[in-house]
């Protein structure tokens, strides 16, 4: 299955994810505005999402995405992990 | 440390990105100086942000329609329509340690230069994070910042004339939103030099020379052989590459 979740992030930039999932996360795409130095923090990002549940939560997909934006010493700017997480709930249709 | 100035000269999308990346591999590696270039597009182009999707965002088949290249940026941020007569864009490629740490406080200091070019064409306007000049409250010019292997870049587009309905042609709004009410909603969101007087787009290139030298120390500059060659090669490998502009 494939679900599209879309929010313009308040005082940021437009985030959209898509996902393509089962039971379990299989691919994530994170598209928008924003910016994120170095670039390669997002697809490490997407990486990191693959093979989760999607029942895992709001909160471990934030703190997963939270982890690589350290560990990355990335600078993300108009979207950061709660956005992420958030619209990641959604697209898989799982709202809290 | 000098700055090194490359007068406008006009160029296809896939050159003009091209050329930012191999001036910034060139800066990085110490052979060329911080440097400042002004250009405008020819055809008229679309660039998208390194995150966009291409897709999402353009109507591919009204672009070739028109004749208007698609360009993915190295930079992140919008789509933008670059008309060939509609605004002059600038470069800003300088070693990180010149520029403040910060990203805001990077993108106040590159965008002060260009608020102080509008100064000169009497054009009061006023820098509003994260990356947009605005006067009387409407964006007159977007910018987009990168960094990579220790080199700054930071390129944007000082609007001088906008032609709404094509952007709205191509970029990927839905169409029956293409409406007169639409148009004019943009048009209280937006503005151009040319709502500000009559000047040319040399009065306004002369403006932005000066305001991006201000306090400066710079020589007036060319590409050089190594730096155009590069480019090339980027552009065509690269830029032009449906690899590189579908990659999301």
């Amino acid at each position: 299955m494939q679900g599209v979740s879309t929010e313009k992030v308040v005082g940021g930039k437009l985030l959209r994810v898509k996902v393509d999932f089962d039971s379990k996360i299989n691919q994530v795409r994170i598209t928008g505005d924003f910016f994120a130095h170095p670039e390669d923090v997002i697809e490490k990002i997407e990486n990191s999402l693959s093979g989760l549940s999607v029942n895992a939560g709001e909160e471990e997909m934030r703190h997963k995405i939270e982890n690589v934006i350290t560990k990355t010493g990335a600078d993300v700017v108009g979207i950061d992990a709660a956005s992420i997480a958030r619209n990641i709930m959604k697209a898989v249709g799982v709202s809290q | 440390m000098r700055w090194r100035v490359i007068p406008l000269q006009t160029n296809n999308a896939y050159m003009n990105m091209a050329l930012d990346e191999a001036i910034c591999q060139f800066v990085a590696s110490g052979e060329s100086q911080p440097t400042i270039r002004f250009y405008t597009w020819t055809p008229s182009a679309v660039s998208i942000g390194y995150f966009q999707s291409l897709n999402d965002e353009v109507d591919v088949n009204v672009a070739k329609q028109l004749g208007v290249d698609i360009v993915r940026r190295r930079t992140g941020g919008g789509a933008v329509y670059h008309d060939t007569k509609g605004e002059i864009t600038y470069s800003v490629i300088a070693p990180e340690s010149m520029m403040p740490k910060g990203i805001r406080e990077s993108y106040q200091l590159i965008c002060g230069w260009i608020i102080e070019s509008l100064k000169k064409i009497g054009i009061e306007s006023e820098f509003k994070p994260i990356n947009d000049i605005i006067t009387n409250g409407k964006k007159i010019s977007g910018n987009a910042q990168t960094r990579r292997n220790g080199v700054l870049l930071q390129h944007g587009t000082l609007l001088y004339d906008l032609d709404v309905r094509t952007m709205f042609t191509l970029l990927k709004v839905p169409k029956e939103k293409i409406s007169d009410k639409m148009i004019q909603s943009v048009e209280e969101r937006v503005t151009k030099v040319l709502n500000f007087g009559n000047f040319s787009m040399q009065d306004v290139y002369n403006a932005m020379l000066e305001g991006f030298t201000k306090d400066k120390e710079y020589s007036i500059g060319s590409l050089s052989s190594e730096e155009l060659e590069l480019s090339k090669k980027l552009s065509k490998e690269r830029y032009k590459a449906e690899e590189w502009n579908y990659r999301r």
